[in-house]
Order: C-alpha cells, then structure tokens, then sequence
C-alpha cells in the first residue's frame, strides 16, 4: 500500500510516501546527498512487512519543488521540515532513519528530544564536514601516488573524472553495476543544490556546510541508537566508533563487504540488524 | 552515561587519534576493560564478534549498554596499546 502527498514545510511543497500498513512504530527514512532524492534508499521497503516506511524528498530535489530561495538549504530548515513532516502525519511514536547527510537532519532533530522518537538508526554518518573530510584525506593518503595525483587534477579534467568514478566505487557505492534505484536518484538529484551546499570539489568542500559540526549536540541524544557503516565506507569505521563514544546509549555494527551503501550491498544482513535493534531497543 | 556523581571515581578515557575521551566511573572502566582482556585472550576478533562476544560475557552482569561501555573502552585500550588492529581482511583486533 503507498500513500504520496505534499506538505508545505514552510517555503514550499515537500513530497512525501508511505509504504506499508499501518502496524508496529513506522519509520520515517532521511535521505544523504544532500540533494539526493530518496529511491535509493529503496531496500529499507523490506521493512515494510509489519509497519509503514515514509519517505520524503527535501524540499529542492527529488518529487520536492525546486525552489531556487537558496537561504533555505540549512541543516536548521531541514531538521524543521523533518518536524513538520512527523507533526502533519501525526505520528505518536516513530522511529528515524538517516543516511549520510540524512543523519545530520536525523541526529540534530533527536539531539532535541522531540516527543514520540523511540529510537535512532544512523547509517554511514555524516556528522561533522572536517572530521569527515579529514578522513577522506586519511584514505586518500593511502591510495596509490598516481591515483592520488589525478585527483589533485580540476573536477573538471579527464583524469580527476576517471579517479572520482574509480572512488565513488571503492568507497561510495562498494558496487560497480547501480541498480535502477541508485539510478534514479542520480538521475532526480539537484548537483546545483548540492554544489551550493557542499561545493564542488568532493574532498575539499567549501559551501555552507564545510564547517557542519554537530558532535557537540550527540550526547543530548536520549533514545536507543545504532550506527551502521561499511568497511570501506567514505565515513570510515573509525569515524563511526568515534561518534558512537559521543551518543550515551549508542552501538555500531560494521558491514565487512560494503561502502557507503551496506543496505544494497549486504541488504539482507543490514535488514536484520536493524530489525533485532528495533526490537531490543523497543 | 556521565556518572559524575562525588562519590564516585572516574577515568577520561583516552583515544588513539587524541579524540575527546568520555568520563566513566571506576567501577565500570574495570569490568568492561577485564571481560575485554577475557575475550581476546589467545585470540583476534572481528568487531562484531568481539562485541557478540563481550554481549555473551557481560549480559545481565553489567549496569549500562554493554556496547558503548565496550566501544569506549576498546578505544582506550588502542590508546594504551594495550589492544591492536590486525592488518586481516577483514580486520580484527587482539591483544599486543
């Protein structure tokens, strides 16, 4: 069963879909980027068997509308339209599930101890842009002379092209086929927003959210919490164990095969942690 | 989680890349640090089964989330050198 709509957040129309039957706690999903769209997160639809899945496009990407008002591509408006959203379902009691930059919107909203949150699920975190970038770097530092000489090339060159695409594989999807989901968001993404947003240069961002740091606000967090990440994940196991020591009653699980995106890359194993941590948080 | 109470002893932990530490009370600094030393005496242990296995030793022994007094603690015990990383794929951590 899926229901879509809008919302009006504020300074204009949000789309969103509800998967699934009413049942158990629903779980309101947050898509990364930021600026790209929700289809991706398309696996955790497996959760759908005993209780309702929202999705929603923020507002300048995806189903959303495209406004061009950039004031409003703040963590501070996403995390208001996140609370709209929850207040215009009426949901009593819910669950979220962030992913990249989707957990900075999850995490800055629990870090408020909204009513009716019962539990927290942060996979591949995106917590704080120079922590975040400084381990990019780490990994980079790593990777072989030449490969690391082409991504000192522009964006726009040939050579940092060919190294990005060789990156994004290794360290973002973890696959080299994108299954028609991942596709689509590529697809709906708005790169404007993101590149006002984040900047242009992946590992040297300079747009507003270049200084985005919201540890400070991770031990106010007071529901049950899971942070997931790959082994290979651009927000590396090391990152997450760190943010993990910053959220009172947190715990981590690392998926051994994957990246950025465990819940296309081991799915079914990423379902089932997720589904025994709702049950004992619960 | 901040057990700051005056009574009570605590240890800052410490972080292998200088990261701020958590304050945890004495008591359970030790219990968490002993059952880590038990289960990988011998051994080395994936993440996950490391803490499957501190779960197994500690569940219904210990007041307080068994994982993130475990994340925590492991941390320190890196910072110490008292625990390493392998360089295994995938990679697991024993004693030094």
């Amino acid at each position: 069963m899926i229901n879509e709509g809008f919302i009006n957040a504020g300074k204009g129309k949000t789309w969103y879909e509800i998967v699934g039957k009413e049942g158990n706690t629903p779980i309101v999903t947050i898509h990364g980027g930021p600026a790209y769209p929700h289809d991706y997160l398309e696996p955790f639809e497996d959760l759908s068997n005993d209780r309702q899945i929202i999705f929603y496009d923020q507002l300048g990407c995806g189903n959303s509308e495209w406004i061009a008002d950039k004031s409003t591509f703040t963590l501070e408006y996403y995390t208001e339209e996140l609370t709209n959203l929850i207040k215009h379902l009426g949901l009593g009691k819910y669950i979220i599930l962030g992913q990249s930059w989707g957990t900075a919107i999850g995490a800055n909203f629990a870090s408020t101890n909204p009513k009716g949150l019962a539990s927290l699920i942060l996979a591949d975190p995106f917590l704080s842009t120079p922590l975040w970038v400084k381990d990019i770097h780490r990994i980079i530092e790593a990777l072989p002379k030449k490969f690391q000489e082409k991504l000192k090339q522009p964006p726009e060159s040939d050579q940092y092209k060919e190294a990005i695409g060789e990156f994004y594989t290794k360290y973002l999807y973890g696959m080299k086929e994108l299954p028609t989901a991942v596709l689509k968001s590529e697809h709906k993404m708005n790169s404007e927003q993101y590149k006002y947003m984040y900047g242009e240069d992946e590992f040297n961002p300079d747009g507003p959210l270049a200084k985005m740091d919201i540890t400070h606000k991770l031990e106010k967090i007071n529901v049950p919490t899971i942070l997931l990440c790959g082994r290979f994940d651009q927000t590396t196991p090391e990152l997450t164990e760190y943010f993990t020591t910053l959220i009172p009653n947190s715990k981590m699980r690392i998926f051994e095969n994957s990246a950025h995106f465990p819940f296309w890359t081991e799915r079914d194993e990423c379902m089932k942690v997720i589904r025994e941590f709702i049950k004992e948080a619960n | 989680m901040h057990e700051n109470k005056d009574n009570m002893e605590s240890i800052l932990t410490l972080h292998p890349q200088g990261k701020t530490g958590r304050k945890i009370s004495k008591d359970k600094y030790n219990s968490i640090k002993k059952a880590l030393l038990e289960v990988l005496k011998g051994k080395a242990l994936t993440h996950n089964e490391l803490f499957e296995a501190l779960n197994k030793k500690l569940e219904g022994k210990f007041d307080g989330n068994i994982n993130w007094y475990g994340e925590t603690l492991k941390l320190d015990l890196e910072a110490r050198k008292i625990i390493e990383r392998t360089n295994d794929k995938p990679q697991k951590y024993k004693l030094t």
